[in-house]
């Protein structure tokens, strides 16, 4: 397959807040939107969310960084 | 006959330091991707490091476990970069790292499913195909439990690298991390991997995060090794009869280069210890 | 067409042009005969790698910063004298022994560079760099002689059959080939006998490359002999790299070295992808907050 939905819905809802707080909003809508399968969907529904925000702002720390590192070396 | 080697990750901020003490250091670790856009007189460069030590190229963004296809032109850079500095192996990570046009920034747990098992397996066929030898596949940490999976971390680990001809790179601080965030035995998980498969031990450090209740230990790479990681890594010596190469990890906060080879000196203890544990498994020598 | 019949001016465009194949011909084929894979090196050792760079002079002036900042050497003003605690059985390299040996009595810094049991301290550093094929070893040597007798040879022969011809033909105005000729043998000459071997260039830009991080913190290195870096830094990007007060002492001591090292050290190891971190150099998750794979607790 070109593409996986389960792994395009994780990554959007890892890196794009607006998307993870409609996501922790409304899980089964949002699963369901995105076209994951059923089983999928009930498993999302019960996503780890604390480790899912620690994932998150780890993320955006490190691009916030790399950010950064870009602006220093460009500079 | 091989012997159990000991190195460090090449980073920039190292190399001197590296570099003045080759003769405690068996080996060093470049990150890949930072050459695969180099231009020509530092890929030179890696190519000289390479004449000094013995060198392996660890990628971090090939997303490798994932139910899609890697990307030849990845590959492509891969197989170019090996091409040109022969390094005893290249590694990568059983992770995934994009979906739908979106940069994670980062190595993320596949949802560990029968799907990303299959498109592990098929990535690892070519990227052995294209590249020319199979990569070593190195466990990652994770913050978050990954959804979607209907199998244990150990299972689905087993299942790659049983149904390929990729050797295990085993993470112990990865596996320290996901074991005590995600309340399973290190130990346990040991049991239930093909040992004999594993080549090559990543050792690194990290820290807590997160607020009380919710916290959950990182692999930062920042700190040094915890006590937890060098009991693993002596029990891995303990059960597995193969050589083992064993590298240290620091991507910043770095200590003196002393602390650091302390730390490898340390690691070499404990594989001794592991080794003498079951000397009837051990043809090898270790390395002094 | 015969090029011997062509009339003067156009004769000597040829020559021009002849002069220009034959002085590329010079730099290529000693380029491709000189460049070879990498050797292994001792890069514990700074003075090694000093000699490759900048021969005895540097060798001799990293040596001596090295004692000074391991409180060996004391430098007062120019001068410079071994200190109280300093010995000989204190240090382990001849280059070492010999400096404080030399410094029992204070005497001015220059004046290493004419001191001929010092410059034997430096010639077995010479010899590995040779053995490597960094500098020229006598083969290599010999090989240089050989092209450049070539070259000179088909040159000289050419200019000369000219000459021979055009005063047959009762012309006299013979100069300026002959000036070209010796324009073109004296660049011939000037070209042929770079110190360093084609790997031995490489292998230094190859070394600034790889000690480009230790560049880019060359105000946060510490004196005192603590760690080896400040004298590698010293020996890969010569004594100016080290800044800072507490390495003001080197400008005073050998001025001459600032000003050679401004120029030898534009290298091509500017902030490459390997010291700027991984993660700034295009690879998605390549680099955590320190440049490998590890996570970011920010």
């Amino acid at each position: 397959m070109s593409e996986s939905r389960l792994e395009v819905f994780l990554a959007r809802i890892y890196v794009d807040q607006t998307a993870r707080e409609q996501f922790l909003a409304d899980p089964r809508g949002e699963a369901m939107r995105a076209g994951l399968a059923a089983q999928e969907i009930e498993q999302v529904v019960n996503i780890d969310r604390d480790g899912l925000e620690l994932f998150a702002h780890s993320l955006g720390h490190k691009r916030a960084r790399k950010h950064g590192n870009q602006k220093n070396q460009h500079a | 006959m091989s012997a159990d080697r000991f190195g460090l990750g090449w980073r920039p901020r190292l190399a001197a330091g590296i570099l003045a003490n080759l003769d405690r250091i068996d080996i060093v670790e470049v990150i890949a991707d930072d050459y695969f856009r180099a231009p020509r007189h530092e890929r030179r460069a890696l190519q000289t490091l390479a004449a000094q030590t013995p060198v392996t190229l660890h990628g971090v963004s090939l997303g490798l476990a994932s139910a899609v296809p890697v990307e030849t032109r990845r590959l492509d850079d891969m197989a170019r970069l090996c091409s040109e500095v022969a390094p005893e192996f290249w590694s990568e990570h059983l992770a995934f790292v994009r979906g739908g046009g979106i940069e994670i920034g980062h190595l993320a747990a596949p949802p560990r499913t029968e799907a990303t098992i299959e498109g592990a397996l098929a990535n690892l066929a070519r990227a052995k195909q294209i590249v020319g030898i199979a990569p070593q596949v190195e466990n990652v940490a994770t913050l978050i439990d990954p959804p979607g999976s209907d199998r244990d971390e150990a299972s689905w680990l087993a299942a790659i690298v049983r149904n390929s001809e990729s050797r295990l790179l085993l993470d112990l601080h990865n596996l320290h991390a996901n074991a005590v965030n995600f309340n399973f035995a290190a130990k346990g998980f040991l049991a239930r991997i093909p040992v004999e498969r594993i080549a090559t031990i990543h050792l690194a450090g990290g820290k807590w995060i997160g607020r009380n209740g919710a916290q959950r230990l990182l692999d930062d790479h920042l700190h040094d090794v915890p006590d937890p990681v060098y009991e693993l890594l002596e029990e891995v010596a303990a059960r597995a009869p193969q050589p083992l190469t064993v590298i240290l990890e620091r991507d910043g906060n770095f200590p003196s280069i002393e602390s650091l080879l302390v730390q490898l000196d340390r690691a070499r203890q404990a594989v001794a210890g592991g080794r003498a544990r079951t000397p009837h498994l051990h043809r090898h020598e270790v390395a002094a | 067409m015969n090029p011997f019949d062509l009339p003067g001016p156009e004769f000597l465009l040829f020559f021009i042009g002849l002069s220009a194949l034959a002085l590329i011909a010079l730099v290529v084929t000693r380029k491709v005969a000189e460049s070879s894979a990498a050797p292994k090196l001792d890069l514990s050792d700074p003075y090694l790698i000093a000699c490759l760079r900048g021969a005895e002079p540097e060798t001799l002036r990293v040596a001596a910063v090295s004692l000074i900042d391991r409180g060996l050497l004391v430098a007062t003003g120019t001068q410079l004298q071994a200190s109280e605690k300093a010995s000989a059985e204190a240090v382990r390299r001849p280059i070492e022994k010999e400096l404080l040996r030399k410094f029992k009595r204070a005497g001015e810094a220059s004046s290493i560079f004419d001191d001929s049991r010092l410059s034997a301290t430096c010639k077995p550093y010479e010899q590995t760099l040779k053995n490597a094929g960094l500098l020229p070893s006598e083969a290599i040597a010999g090989a240089r002689w050989t092209r450049l007798l070539i070259a000179c040879g088909v040159l000289g022969g050419v200019a000369i059959i000219k000459i021979l011809i055009a005063l047959e033909r009762g012309r006299t105005n013979v100069w300026f080939l002959i000036i070209l000729t010796i324009v073109a043998i004296v660049v011939a000459v000037k070209i042929s006998f770079p110190r360093l071997t084609e790997s031995g260039k490489a292998m230094i830009a190859d070394l600034q490359n790889l000690y480009s991080g230790l560049k880019d913190r060359a105000l946060s290195l510490r004196p005192g002999g603590a760690t080896i870096e400040p004298m590698m830094l010293a020996a890969v990007f010569g004594v100016a790299a080290l800044e800072g007060a507490d390495f003001a002492f080197t400008r005073t001591l050998f001025p001459r070295a600032q000003a050679a090292d401004s120029w030898s050290s534009s290298s091509t190891a500017s902030c490459g992808s390997s010291s700027c971190s991984g993660s700034s150099c295009g690879s998605s998750c390549g680099g955590g907050c320190g440049g490998g794979c590890g996570g970011c607790g920010g």
